[in-house]
């Protein structure tokens, strides 16, 4: 066909209509686009009424991600209340998709009080977005914990367990970002930990006990179609010797495709990380499962029907519990030990020694009232005093003579434990002034009959501090490798 | 009978698009769960339809036969977007009800199925009054139903909480399906009393005209 003809021919006048058609609509959708465009400060003014019913004035705050399962896309500071309005894109829903809410977290005092309003803003890739109502939503305001994230198991009544972790991720990672504004940021404890990738660093704890085992309360990820797991495992001497499923993550129906012994935990009692590295490799990478026993797994390149990514997950755990064992363990010896009754006490010069003897504390006290600090060396033995002495008494010059005597030579307290102490100055070891004293015991009351009181509430606080924590020096010996010399109290429980 | 007058009738009631042809069942089906989200879809089609009916017949003797779905299409989904952007822009409680079908009405078969069949054909008047018929035909039905579910699924009418009892299944997608079907079923069978209501009539005419013929 020559160019003449093509140009006369039908199929360049279909082609030029086409065109011109298509030309008139695009000119047309671009002018109305720029007219009707809504502005993201429209959309933002939107939400706020929503939200709150009318507009308020906002901040606008630089966004930083504070949480990994998490995105945070905007963030506001209301100028009249002092909350925050966080807008977060939350990772782990339904096929890998993610659910973007806004969330407004409350604060007082420079501190998360908790979180006012969950509004969904969008969502990829989640079907069952309907479960997630407003009832479902304002669980969040209701179920607020400071110490624990929010999560799939306690927000209820939405069977869409992939989204609603979604929605968790969202959420969570608000509240972390406001926590960072006042310097709360989130320090990973399990950093250094082996086989971390598939487990909730967050939503997981450990807890060393005094026989040296470990009991960790392990909340997984989620794997392909599994989700999260909640898994309790106790491991000693490096073997497990409990597990159990308290949160089965797997798809509905997918739970009775397990393996029964993975199902009731019984086939990972006695194992330790070898046998779990063996099945899936020293970096533990998912594998199927191709068939089981009542003892083992077998894993191959093709799933035969079992529910691999829920066995993966349980047997991951098990790695993850019994590779840390050890490291628990060193952890737990280098952290300080919380005392009680440390108000009147110097922490930081006190010290303690274990020896055949009991616990040989050297305690040294702040002052109180008139009296300054006392040096006082007790030693406790199966929770009662064995020796009192105080080396270095703090009475007010003179003051010293109207002590109770067998306070000042330590014989009251002979034989004494924390029960004698908190009987005279009730639990809390509040101050209260001697009314009378005779060789076994002291009275108080109201009104200072002319004893020492401040000196006398010293002495007996620094016993009831020495055998309130005897017990605590005896299993902080224990944990340590077996090494001499003295022991430095250091801090409390926040000082990790 | 005047045409207008016919073409109608046939959009509101004979041929109703929903409840005699059962077209546009997918929109139907996602929005009768509420009576506000039913009027809102019913009325956005309503808009669409009349304006793409409208450009289709004033543009019929300019496109080519064997392009003229593509260029259908473009002008169809140019009104679909041009909706989407009024609404997020002015009402955009209705938009976030409706969001995820409004795109859906490009290949609404109701849409397409009256520019291919009427507006291809007549003339711009009569395009226009079966664009509107037909629009006001879907609206009236699904809104219709949509009062149906939402008061007996959620004991309220557009969005005002009527009463406590509630029949769950008619809040969902299931129910919807339900009282679509039941409400073709009984739809039908009164446009059918009609019909034949209208054709006794005609025979008995017809029959007293041939004997007053003979006699």
């Amino acid at each position: 066909m020559k160019a003449k003809q093509f140009f006369k021919s039908n199929v360049f006048k279909c082609l030029i209509t086409l065109l011109c058609v298509l030309l008139v609509c695009g000119a047309f959708l671009t002018i109305m686009n720029g007219l009707l465009e809504v502005t993201s400060e429209e959309r933002l003014n939107r939400v706020i009424s929503k939200i709150y019913g009318t507009n308020v004035e906002v901040d606008k705050l630089e966004t930083k991600d504070y949480n990994e399962n998490a995105e945070i896309k905007e963030a506001y500071k209301v100028k009249s209340e002092g909350n925050y309005l966080i807008k977060a894109t939350g990772k782990g829903g339904y096929q890998g998709g993610t659910v973007t809410c806004w969330t407004v977290v409350l604060v007082e005092n420079n501190a998360v009080k908790g979180v006012d309003k969950v509004v969904i803003d969008g969502n990829e890739k989640q079907t069952l977005m309907s479960q997630f109502t407003n009832s479902v939503l304002n669980q969040f305001s209701q179920k607020y914990d400071p110490d624990n994230p929010y999560s799939s198991s306690v927000i209820t009544g939405a069977s869409a367990i992939l989204t609603k972790n979604a929605i968790c991720n969202s959420v969570n990672a608000a509240i972390d970002y406001v926590k960072a504004q006042f310097g709360e940021v989130w320090v990973n404890p399990y950093e250094d930990f082996d086989f971390v990738k598939y487990i909730d660093e967050k939503q997981t704890k450990y807890e060393v006990k005094a026989d040296k085992s470990v009991e960790y309360k392990i909340v997984t990820k989620g794997y392909g179609e599994a989700s999260a797991f909640n898994i309790s495992i106790i491991v000693k001497d490096g073997k497990i010797t409990a597990y159990e499923i308290t949160n089965n993550g797997s798809t509905g129906g997918y739970e009775e495709f397990m393996p029964p012994k993975v199902l009731d935990g019984t086939m990972f009692i006695g194992k330790d990380s070898a046998y779990f590295t063996a099945l899936y490799g020293a970096e533990m990478d998912y594998k199927p499962v191709e068939n089981y026993d009542d003892n083992n797994v077998t894993t191959g390149a093709t799933n035969e029907g079992i529910a691999s990514n829920s066995t993966y997950l349980c047997m991951y755990a098990g790695a993850f519990a019994t590779a840390n064992y050890q490291r628990c363990l060193d952890i737990e010896a280098q952290k300080p030990i919380v005392y009680d009754f440390v108000k009147y006490i110097d922490e930081k010069k006190t010290t303690y020694t274990v020896t055949a003897e009991g616990v040989e504390f050297e305690i040294v006290t702040k002052g109180y009232g008139m009296a300054e600090p006392f040096k006082i060396a007790v030693t406790v033995k199966d929770g009662k005093i064995t020796a009192y002495q105080i080396i270095s008494n703090g009475s007010t010059s003179g003051y010293e003579e109207f002590m109770p005597p067998k306070v000042a030579d330590g014989t009251m307290f002979i034989g004494k434990e924390l029960a004698f102490f908190t009987g005279i100055y009730g639990a809390e070891m509040g101050y209260q002034a001697i009314t009378g004293a005779d060789g076994n015991n002291v009275t108080t009351g109201a009104t200072d009959e002319g004893i020492s009181s401040n000196s006398t509430y010293l002495c007996m606080y620094a016993g009831a501090f020495a055998t309130a924590n005897y017990q605590k020096c005896i299993d902080k010996e224990a944990q340590k490798p077996p090494v001499g010399g003295e022991q430095q109290p250091e801090g409390g429980a926040n000082n990790e | 009978m005047n045409k207008y007058k016919k073409i109608t009738l046939d959009g509101l009631i004979f041929q109703n698009p929903t409840l005699m042809l059962v077209l546009g069942t997918c929109p139907t089906l996602a929005m009768i769960k509420s009576a506000t989200s039913a009027f809102g879809m019913g009325v956005t089609v309503l808009v669409i339809l009349t304006l793409s009916n409208i450009i289709i017949s004033a543009l019929r003797k300019v496109i080519p036969n064997s392009v003229r779905i593509p260029c259908y299409i473009v002008i169809i989904a140019t009104l679909v977007t041009f909706a989407r952007l009024f609404l997020d822009k002015f009402i955009p409680d209705l938009y976030e009800m409706m969001e995820g079908f409004l795109a859906l009405i490009v290949v609404n078969c109701i849409i397409l199925g009256r520019a291919e069949a009427f507006a291809s054909k007549r003339n711009v008047l009569e395009s226009a009054t079966d664009g509107v018929a037909n629009g006001l035909g879907f609206t009236f039905a699904l809104t219709l139903m949509g009062i149906i579910c939402e008061f007996f699924g959620k004991g309220s009418l557009f969005g005002v909480h009527i009463m406590d009892f509630q029949i769950a299944i008619l809040s969902q997608s299931a129910g919807a399906f339900l009282i679509y079907g039941l409400s073709i079923a009984v739809f039908t069978y009164v446009i059918d009393a009609i019909e034949r209501a209208r054709r006794v009539k005609a025979n008995k005419l017809a029959r007293e005209n041939l004997l007053k013929e003979a006699a």
